[in-house]
């Protein structure tokens, strides 16, 4: 299948108009106001445990699947990484090496790039663990609609994040092109992807 | 031999009455979460059954394989997931408390060994009423719901 390129990116900027559409009519839960109102993605350099990371480092038909969590979350994050690469292995071969999964951590004070490695190499899905600095992991979550707030608790934990636990869909240039909601089912991940891919009709 | 017998008893009917207690409460299909190597949390899951006439309260746990076992809860607020510590977890009589992916779990903090998938570790979990349940649970990967093939 060759792909064309110009509708290619018309198919996505249509699917981020009608995903946008769907999340924002559908479950307009906007996490205390404090996302952007209208996410539209943004590019970003972080750090993995190989040095930097760029989203522009994708090609061109590549996108990349991202979550923001961290490693200290036993149990929504790692049911989420499950879920994500049992939809990435789900995938025809050819589509699943146009998707990099990327596991942003916004616990940068307790990830360290190697913790991060570690932590998502287990899922054996491919994905990259980045983080960053703490202004702008906040700002990159807002543009891109996730949430998160460190919370001290009365724990031996000492502290939690509360975030939101949705996957966004990017393109090379940092450009949003789909949300998909925490309680998205397998399915509708992998239809997702597989339109966001093969959006490209001869 | 006589005057052995009856202290041998007593001890033999509070154990068993102790026993019976905790009987009242029964774990079903109890597990924990296997993490990556070095990962410093994890999350046990279970259901508890009790079968007893009066409510009965989880009230601690611990284990070998971490520093400090607590009873945690998980809260979907405005679409963002809310991790607390709970001080309790309550049983109803003749009720069901599930302690599920998602909710209610314990939480095993600063784990000292890597818990590998197969193999088994102790948690021992106390009640209001004092009595204490061991348990040896299995370690698992994270569950996958099936889904259907999309070719």
């Amino acid at each position: 299948m060759r792909l064309n390129r110009t509708l290619l990116w018309v198919g996505l900027a249509l699917l981020g108009i009608f995903a946008g559409l769907q999340i924002w009519t559908g479950s307009s839960q906007n996490p205390q106001n404090l996302v952007a109102s209208q996410p539209t993605g943004a590019p970003f350099t972080l750090d993995s445990h190989q040095g930097e990371v760029s989203l522009s480092d994708l090609d061109d038909d590549q996108l990349a699947l991202i979550y923001f969590g961290y490693t200290w979350c036993p149990d929504i994050c790692p049911m989420s990484m499950v879920f994500l690469a049992k939809a990435l292995k789900d995938l025809p071969e050819e589509l699943r090496s146009r998707v990099q999964p990327i596991f942003i951590s916004v616990d940068p004070q307790r990830d360290t790039p190697e913790r991060l490695q570690a932590y998502v190499k287990f899922f054996e899905a491919g994905i990259i663990g980045v983080t960053g600095e703490e202004e702008e992991l906040k700002e990159l979550a807002g543009q891109y609609g996730a949430y998160y707030q460190r919370v001290e608790l009365d724990s031996a934990m000492g502290y939690a994040v509360d975030h939101t636990s949705d996957f966004y869909l990017a393109n090379n240039k940092g450009e949003l092109v789909a949300t998909l909601s925490h309680n998205t089912s397998g399915n509708q991940l992998q239809e997702t992807l597989i339109d966001a891919l093969e959006k490209s009709p001869e | 031999m006589k005057l052995l017998l009856k202290p041998f008893l007593l001890v033999l009917l509070l154990t068993y009455s102790l026993a019976s207690l905790a009987l009242e409460l029964q774990v079903q299909n109890p597990y924990v979460r296997a993490v990556p190597p070095g990962a410093p949390v994890t999350a046990a899951f279970m259901e508890l059954h009790n079968q007893g006439s009066e409510q009965r309260t989880l009230v601690a746990a611990s284990s070998p394989v971490s520093e400090v076992v607590e009873l945690h809860t998980h809260t979907l607020v405005d679409g963002v997931m809310q991790m607390r510590r709970v001080e309790s977890i309550k049983v109803p009589a003749q009720g069901t408390t599930l302690l599920q992916p998602g909710g209610l779990h314990l939480m095993l903090i600063n784990l000292k060994e890597t818990l590998t998938p197969g193999s088994q570790i102790e948690i021992t979990l106390s009640l209001d009423d004092g009595s204490q349940i061991e348990l040896s649970l299995p370690v698992r990967k994270t569950q996958m719901q099936p889904m259907s093939n999309h070719q």
